[in-house]
């Protein structure tokens, strides 16, 4: 891959990156830092890429290291809790942007992979380095709690 | 509104994008060019870095207080600050003061906009414009009071920065407790974008009256309490909070085998928050002071020190001696370290240690640390002048030369060079002859 070929694609998956950072960070300004820190921490791999098909997955999966990474350290500022999956009170209640970040950090990824950034089942496994049955269950767990009927396909 | 239908309404709120946004690229590709650059460079101390971190002495002269007004907060400087927890959390408590200087030279603008003081630092926001093909640039400053003589008890560091970016530039950090600051800073800066050239391409003043309400704000908290650790004691003396940085203030036990080279912790507080080491001016530690993220505007006090890792410099072994024509060390290096020298064809030698990097280390971080503190001795005993040093991650070793060797996975390499070096042997100076991690965190309550 090109630096060229690079920046296209990044330039293209970009919009999808920033609408996950925005769900995981709760605010634009973190979420435009996130995906800055993603984009440019593949440019200075993008040439170790081996299998440049897997582009989508393998930015996204920096993404997340980044969200991740900026999740530990503004936890004073964000400071939002995450729910217990017994909580499912709590979870009606809230608007659904709000329940989403409320998730278990681990049933959250992967509602923002699949239903935000439009990765199907198998991209989101492999984003996440997870088998797709571990996925498909997760996703489950979480549709249910923040009462959305979404079929796998959607 | 039923769930599928908020779904609907989020997933189209969601396609609106910032105008932020646009520029990702950009400042990708100029990130990456100031991380070259910093790999080209060396750091502090080499005469021969016109772009690498740039110290000098400054003198401190007459204390002042100095009432300043609350400043008009940018959404620029918010962004300038997100990276570091201490400056954001001060920027929200309007721990700032205003500048809003413009100077112009030689087709170069630099616009002084804002300064957060606190009593071991200061940090300066810069934004500098000038001609198109200026792709970074860097803001060397030399200060002096109002009367113009030169300041004590601070040194200066430069960062190179984005043109047109609103950016922490340059920053002065106190280098003894009892440093205290002018009425009325001066600055000339020198401003260099051009690498190589002897004069700067611009060089412009500033004066302002220093708010030193902000800048005296502290707090000292007595620990008191020694510490076993890793098989020597440590005393744990104070924390000094400021609002911008904190400090960890240690001594050891003379009678310990081995000195402490570095040290890896973080802070909490009763409220659960967790405050790293290391600062956002990228000062470490200081003599024996650690420097970590400042927990100063937490309304809590009762804090834990949690210690994760430690490097040790055994006491006899400050130096390791290398053959500069088998490139092997003659005596052990550190714990976990390989080293290898050659000579180039134009008489440079160049000295490498490779070794794993630490723990969390991934293709996407880096985490490198300093093996040899830049300081260097022929076998006469005289002291030995680097042309520089640098940090790299790489797969082989001496690349694209005929002793090319392949490296393991996670490697990094430390790679000194020296010009015109006359001598068989070299001895390089150690941070440290071992690196601890604890896998449990030694805590300590600090009442």
């Amino acid at each position: 891959m090109t630096e060229q070929e690079y920046i296209q694609r990044a330039e293209a998956l970009k919009p999808r990156l920033y609408r996950a950072a925005l769900l995981y960070l709760g605010g634009e300004a973190p979420a435009v830092d996130a995906v800055d820190e993603a984009v440019y921490r593949g440019l200075l791999h993008y040439k170790k890429l081996r299998q440049p098909e897997f582009f989508d997955t393998w930015l996204t999966r920096i993404l997340l290291n980044a969200c991740n990474t900026e999740l530990r350290r503004r936890r004073r500022e964000l400071a939002v809790a995450e729910l217990p999956e017994t909580a499912a009170e709590e979870f009606d209640a809230l608007p659904l942007r709000e329940a989403i970040r409320r998730l278990p950090g681990e049933l959250r990824a992967v509602v923002v992979l699949r239903y935000f950034q439009g990765l199907t089942l198998a991209e989101t496994a492999r984003a996440l380095g997870l088998p797709p049955g571990t996925v498909s269950t997760r996703q489950r767990r979480a549709l249910a709690l923040l009462r959305l009927e979404l079929t796998e396909e959607d | 509104m039923d769930r599928t239908e908020e779904y609907t309404a989020l997933l189209r709120d969601l396609e609106e994008l910032p105008p932020a946004l646009a520029g990702t690229v950009g400042r990708a590709k100029a990130k990456r060019r100031r991380l070259r650059l910093r790999r080209c460079l060396a750091p502090a101390g080499s005469a021969a870095a016109v772009f690498a971190a740039f110290v000098l002495a400054v003198n401190l002269w007459t204390p002042f207080a100095l009432a300043c007004g609350r400043v008009p907060i940018l959404k620029e400087l918010a962004a300038a600050v997100a990276f570091s927890p201490s400056l954001k959390t001060a920027v929200e408590h309007d721990y700032v003061q205003y500048i809003g200087q413009s100077r112009t030279d030689n087709g170069i603008t630099v616009n002084l906009e804002y300064l957060i003081p606190d009593r071991g630092q200061l940090l300066f926001f810069v934004t500098v414009t000038g001609p198109e093909e200026m792709t970074h640039v860097m803001v060397h400053p030399t200060c002096t009071d109002g009367e113009g003589n030169k300041l004590e008890g601070y040194s200066a560091s430069s960062q190179s920065i984005e043109p047109g970016v609103l950016s922490n530039a340059f920053s002065l950090t106190a280098s003894r407790p009892d440093a205290v600051l002018p009425q009325v800073l001066h600055l000339t800066c020198q401003v260099s974008w051009r690498s190589g050239l002897r004069e700067p391409d611009a060089v412009v003043e500033f004066a302002f009256p220093l708010d030193t309400a902000l800048s005296s704000q502290g707090e000292i908290i007595e620990v008191g309490q020694w510490l076993e650790l890793d098989g020597n004691r440590i005393y744990v003396d104070t924390l000094e909070l400021y609002p911008a940085h904190a400090r960890l203030l240690l001594e050891e036990d003379p009678d310990n085998a081995e000195t402490l080279g570095g040290l890896d912790f973080y802070l909490t507080d009763g409220l659960g928050n967790r405050y790293e080491d290391g600062s956002a001016s990228g000062t470490v530690s200081w003599g024996a002071s650690y420097w970590f993220e400042s927990p100063f505007f937490s309304p809590s006090r009762e804090f834990t020190l949690h210690i994760t890792g430690v490097e040790w410099l055994e006491k006899g072994r400050e130096y390791l001696p290398v053959d500069l024509n088998t490139g092997e060390a003659l005596a052990e290096p550190p714990e976990g370290i390989s080293v290898s020298a050659r000579r180039e064809g134009n008489g440079t030698v160049s000295v490498a240690f490779y070794g794993p990097q630490s723990p969390g280390a991934d293709e996407t971080h880096y985490l490198f640390y300093q093996i040899c503190p830049m300081s260097y001795r022929a076998p006469d005993g005289t002291n030995v002048d680097s042309l520089g040093m640098s940090h790299y991650d790489a797969d082989a070793l001496w690349w694209g030369t005929p002793d090319e060797q392949p490296l393991p996975e996670g490697y990094f390499i430390e790679e000194h060079s020296f010009s015109n070096y006359p001598w068989d042997t070299i001895e390089m100076g150690l941070c440290f002859t071992r690196r601890t991690y604890l896998q449990a965190p030694l805590a300590l309550a600090i009442p």
